[in-house]
């Protein structure tokens, strides 16, 4: 997250648990493109920023990417871009004005990375990722998006 | 002098009684005495059928400024006659007695009255003594101040209605069985018989007329000045060094009260006239040769620190009686009907120091030291919090943020025996609202959900072991 404010109330970065499923598509460039849906999950403590009273932030995010691959042997480089549907909740100690804020919103964001095959079938994968999406909650507009890196473990079938 | 004041105490013709009420004038004079008669200017000449008779200086709304509530007595035919509280606007004074719930409107009037913190809510309440003219309702009042200014008649509510007094003229208020609180003293003119046939004893004609080196004044009500030589010994001032004019040339003095209502320093002089309309001096004196000292809260958490005495030493000297330079205590009255302001008055030398010993009606002391001349003191019996501030911040989640106004303020080492703090939000005309508490160890807090771009007044009291409320500090935030 690069949002100042975040990193005032949750610190400089979380956790985000993801799972993905990803197609490469055979009829088009010669198998060099990709498609992936993701889901990505957050959740993590804070403290507001003057009362020092803890706050939870839950977002949850479903991305759709289209990615361009380079297969250079070893490796596999990819990079391409995607969109983000958010949803977030924000809930507040009691004697917070109120008690949560939720929504949702729609992102863009674009990854970078590269899988590394153990076997035919077993590898993992790096990569990061930027994604842009701001909460517009009237006065207050946050930036949930940001920079993420990710890594995990992948694992192939044919069907 | 004495002889002089007491064959007027045992005169038997009131109305000369009536004309020779003294006020002490606690001034250190450097320079000559001289009034302006400001009545006209301030728009205080009383009510138009005249009969003036009570006269308090008082801040009722708290706003800094005194007030003044005058009571009248029936005349010229007169019934029904209205009490006046002049709300002070700096610049003039408004009748505001109607709206504020004090005008007393009661057959034949009223005459005396006091202001004295009555239920310990840190705000002047009032006991009002009514005359008996043969018509109900003839009897006293007690008015409870809501914070703001604003009173309510609570007479039904206290006091059942076959204890109730039916009518007094002079009150006074004070702790005279030492148990903490502020009790009444007023006096009936009748002695249950017919009050026709007995002649009034009115009350507390005279000033306290103690005698000290802290070179007290004396003003004769409706009359003339007398200058202190420091040993007790008084000589007459000249009306044409002391511009006293507007004084001789009253009718029927009755009453008369001490208020520095222009804040400059000096005690200026309000007279209720039964004949004439009623006058307010104003006092030119412009040094710093002064020093007042004002009781913000006393050992029962009430406003005022009626009964507190305080001794003014020269600085280095606490305690020398060689180098006591006045004395005073706070009281609820002062001489016939008359209450003056509540605060303690010293005339000084404004090139020297003093020292300053506060005991308070528990026989607690209090004392401050190296005071210079040309202000006024506010202290209490608990102290307020020092260096009270506040500052708007915004407590931010990712998705919302709170405006709050955080307050800090440091221990005040002149307190023990502190178990928490209590603060305040002041709503106007001084009225308390109670937020929250912290405990003794904690000096910040958080004034939660606050508006951007309104302006608050936040206050912080100390609270003893005895829950005892001490002075408070306030701050505003713009």
């Amino acid at each position: 997250m690069q949002d100042d404010v975040f990193k005032q109330v949750y610190g400089d970065s979380a956790w985000i648990f993801c799972g993905e499923y990803s197609y490469r598509l055979p009829f088009l460039l010669r198998k060099h493109l990709e498609i992936g849906v993701e889901y990505r999950f957050l959740y993590d403590k804070g403290k507001l920023t003057v009362t020092k009273e803890s706050v939870d932030l839950m977002i949850s995010d479903v991305n759709l990417s289209l990615r361009y691959l380079f297969d250079l042997n070893k490796f596999i480089l990819f990079l391409g871009p995607g969109v983000d549907y958010l949803k977030y909740k924000e809930k507040y100690p009691p004697n917070f004005p109120v008690s949560s804020v939720k929504g949702s919103v729609l992102g863009f964001s674009f990854q970078a990375g590269c899988y590394f095959d153990f076997s035919a079938s077993l590898g993992i994968k790096l990569s990061t990722q930027y994604t842009y999406a701001q909460a517009d909650e009237g006065v207050v507009k946050a930036d949930i998006g940001g920079i993420g890196i990710k890594a995990g473990l992948v694992y192939r079938f044919d069907f | 002098m004495e002889r002089f004041v007491h064959s007027f105490l045992n005169s038997k013709k009131p109305s000369c009684l009536f004309a020779f009420i003294f006020v002490l004038f606690p001034l250190f004079l450097s320079e000559s005495i001289h009034f302006t008669n400001v009545t006209q200017k301030y728009n205080v000449e009383g009510a138009s059928y005249f009969g003036g008779h009570g006269i308090c200086w008082v801040d009722v709304n708290y706003d800094g400024r005194l007030d003044i509530y005058i009571k009248n007595h029936k005349y010229r035919g007169e019934l029904y006659v209205e009490n006046i509280l002049y709300i002070n606007y700096g610049d003039t004074f408004v009748d505001e007695g109607l709206s504020r719930g004090v005008a007393d409107a009661y057959p034949f009037g009223t005459h005396g009255a006091v202001f004295a913190d009555l239920d310990n809510d840190k705000d002047f309440d009032l006991f009002s003594t009514t005359t008996y003219g043969g018509i109900s309702p003839a009897y006293n009042h007690i008015y409870e101040n809501d914070g703001t200014g604003y009173f309510q008649d609570i007479t039904e509510n206290i006091s059942p209605s076959q204890d109730r007094d039916t009518f007094s003229r002079g009150v006074a208020a004070a702790d005279f069985d030492g148990d903490g609180d502020i009790d009444l003293y007023f006096t009936n003119p009748l002695s249950g018989i017919d009050p026709f046939n007995h002649q009034p004893s009115p009350p507390q004609k005279l000033k306290n007329f103690y005698i000290n080196n802290g070179d007290l004044d004396l003003y004769e009500s409706g009359g003339y000045f007398y200058q202190n030589d420091g040993q007790g010994n008084f000589s007459f001032v000249s009306i044409n060094i002391s511009a006293l004019i507007s004084s001789i040339a009253t009718g029927d003095p009755r009453s008369s009260a001490l208020g520095d209502f222009d804040s400059d320093g000096d005690l200026d002089i309000y007279i209720t006239d039964r004949v004439k309309h009623n006058v307010l001096l104003r006092n030119d004196v412009d040094d710093s040769n002064w020093i007042q000292v004002e009781i913000l809260s006393d050992q029962t958490g009430g406003a005022g620190g009626i009964g507190t005495k305080l001794c003014l030493y020269e600085a280095g000297h606490l305690g020398e009686p060689g180098f006591l330079k006045g004395f005073r205590e706070l009281t609820g009255e002062y001489g016939y009907l008359a209450q003056d302001m509540p605060a303690a008055h010293f005339g000084v030398n404004h090139s020297l120091k003093y020292d300053l010993i506060i005991e308070f009606l528990n026989g607690e002391q209090r004392t401050l030291s190296s005071i210079a001349p040309g202000q006024k003191i506010q202290t209490a019996y608990i102290l307020p919090p020092l260096d009270l501030s506040g500052e708007r911040k915004l407590n931010k989640g990712l998705l919302y943020y709170e405006d709050v106004i955080q307050l800090k303020w440091n221990a005040n080492s002149g307190n023990s025996d502190l178990i928490k703090y209590r603060i305040y939000k002041i709503e106007p005309w001084r009225k308390f609202i109670y937020i929250d508490e912290v405990t003794a160890d904690v000096f910040i807090y958080n004034v939660r959900n606050t508006t951007q771009g309104l302006q608050y007044t936040v206050a912080v009291t100390a609270v003893n072991s005895q829950n005892i409320e001490g002075a408070p500090a306030f701050v505003t935030i713009e």
